[in-house]
């Protein structure tokens, strides 16, 4: 039942991981963000399960995704981190295309998003690292699909605000 | 005597071909400037941004625009038109912290061929500058420049691509406050009446 058990964790995980083949980037920024901050995944399993319901499921368009939560409140120190833009930068070299780019030294906020069109999908990547904590996703999605369920919930919106705003005249002319 | 005749030929279609391809650049790429030089602004300021909008990024923002919306097939069609958008934007905590060439050296594209200056506004208390410029291709616009720099800011903003003035118009109301809910609320009354 063990061996089940493990074997079965270990195509999951496989399963998982085999979707961003060859993406070194995401798994140098969070060893970068694991060694040099000493901080642990928070929430691992929890992505993981995310990641897998994604590849199966493909919500609004979603085929992959991949995320690491950092919540230690160690990176207070980020500003003196001078390795770390050069490892989020090294995605260019993989044919990521910056998209942002903020930086504060005020607030300690480093944000980053970069794009990889394929045809139909893009890939993004999104690294967000503040005092508090660090986020790092990649996710691979289908453009048309996306595009799709973002015009479904825009009318669900708008749906949902023509109800709100039928029942409150109603309340009014009760009053 | 034909030899001359053919050789001169040759060398006329190698200059149309040349002048051809110097030309070119001032419509299309022409217009993206060059901003590289900024990048070492970056360990010196408090605050930046840096936005790369391209091809491939503005095509994808479009796809989530309403072919049946008759505002959000406007705001496409001028999408369509662009090739990218580019920010970069600096503040600083101390005066000075970017030199005069930094700015120089944007300057000095935008003083090349096909840019015209539209704006600029001068401030000497704030030591404030902001220049709009705009390269024309026919009665279009090829590409938008916008300069803002004081003694703790440096912005610019590119915008490259074909661009109709009157488009711009329109993308302005586009994107004003509550243009979508009011546009929703019109297009029901317009039903309401219809019924």
């Amino acid at each position: 039942m063990k061996k089940t058990s493990v074997l079965l964790c270990a195509v999951v995980l496989l399963a998982v991981n085999s979707g961003f083949a060859g993406d070194k980037t995401f798994d140098n920024v969070v060893h970068h963000i694991e060694s040099h901050y000493h901080a642990h995944r928070t929430a691992g399993f929890l992505m993981g399960f995310a990641g897998l319901t994604v590849k199966f499921w493909h919500p609004a368009g979603v085929k992959n995704l991949k995320m690491a939560l950092f919540d230690d409140r160690q990176f207070l120190k980020a500003e003196e981190d001078t390795q770390f833009d050069d490892v989020v930068r090294s995605a260019l070299d993989e044919g990521w295309q910056p998209v942002v780019h903020t930086h504060s030294l005020r607030s300690g906020d480093h944000t980053y998003i970069y794009a990889h069109p394929e045809g139909k999908e893009m890939k993004l990547l999104m690294v967000v690292l503040d005092p508090g904590d660090a986020v790092v996703m990649q996710v691979r999605i289908n453009t048309d699909q996306l595009s799709k369920f973002v015009k479904d919930h825009e009318r669900h919106g708008y749906q949902y605000h023509d109800r709100q705003e039928h029942r409150e005249q109603e309340e009014d002319e009760g009053l | 005597m034909k030899e001359t005749i053919s050789r001169m030929k040759r060398l006329g279609i190698v200059m149309l071909f040349a002048v051809a391809s110097l030309a070119l650049p001032v419509q299309g790429q022409g217009a993206k400037l060059q901003l590289n030089n900024l990048e070492k602004l970056s360990h010196k300021a408090s605050e930046v941004v840096d936005v790369t909008l391209d091809g491939p990024m503005l095509q994808f923002a479009s796809k989530f625009l309403d072919d049946k919306d008759e505002d959000e097939v406007k705001a496409k069609a001028l999408l369509k038109g662009l090739e990218g958008v580019y920010v970069k934007s600096f503040e600083f905590d101390k005066d000075d912290e970017y030199s005069a060439e930094d700015v120089e050296a944007i300057r000095a594209q935008l003083n090349g061929p096909g840019w015209s200056k539209m704006v600029e506004a001068r401030s000497k208390r704030s030591h404030e500058i902001d220049e709009v410029f705009v390269m024309k291709a026919g009665d279009k616009i090829g590409g938008i420049a916008v300069l803002v720099a004081d003694a703790r800011e440096l912005t610019v903003v590119n915008i490259v691509g074909t661009i109709d003035p009157n488009q711009i118009r329109e993308l302005a109301d586009h994107f004003e406050p509550n243009h979508e809910q009011s546009k929703h609320k019109k297009d029901k009354e317009h039903k309401g009446e219809k019924d």
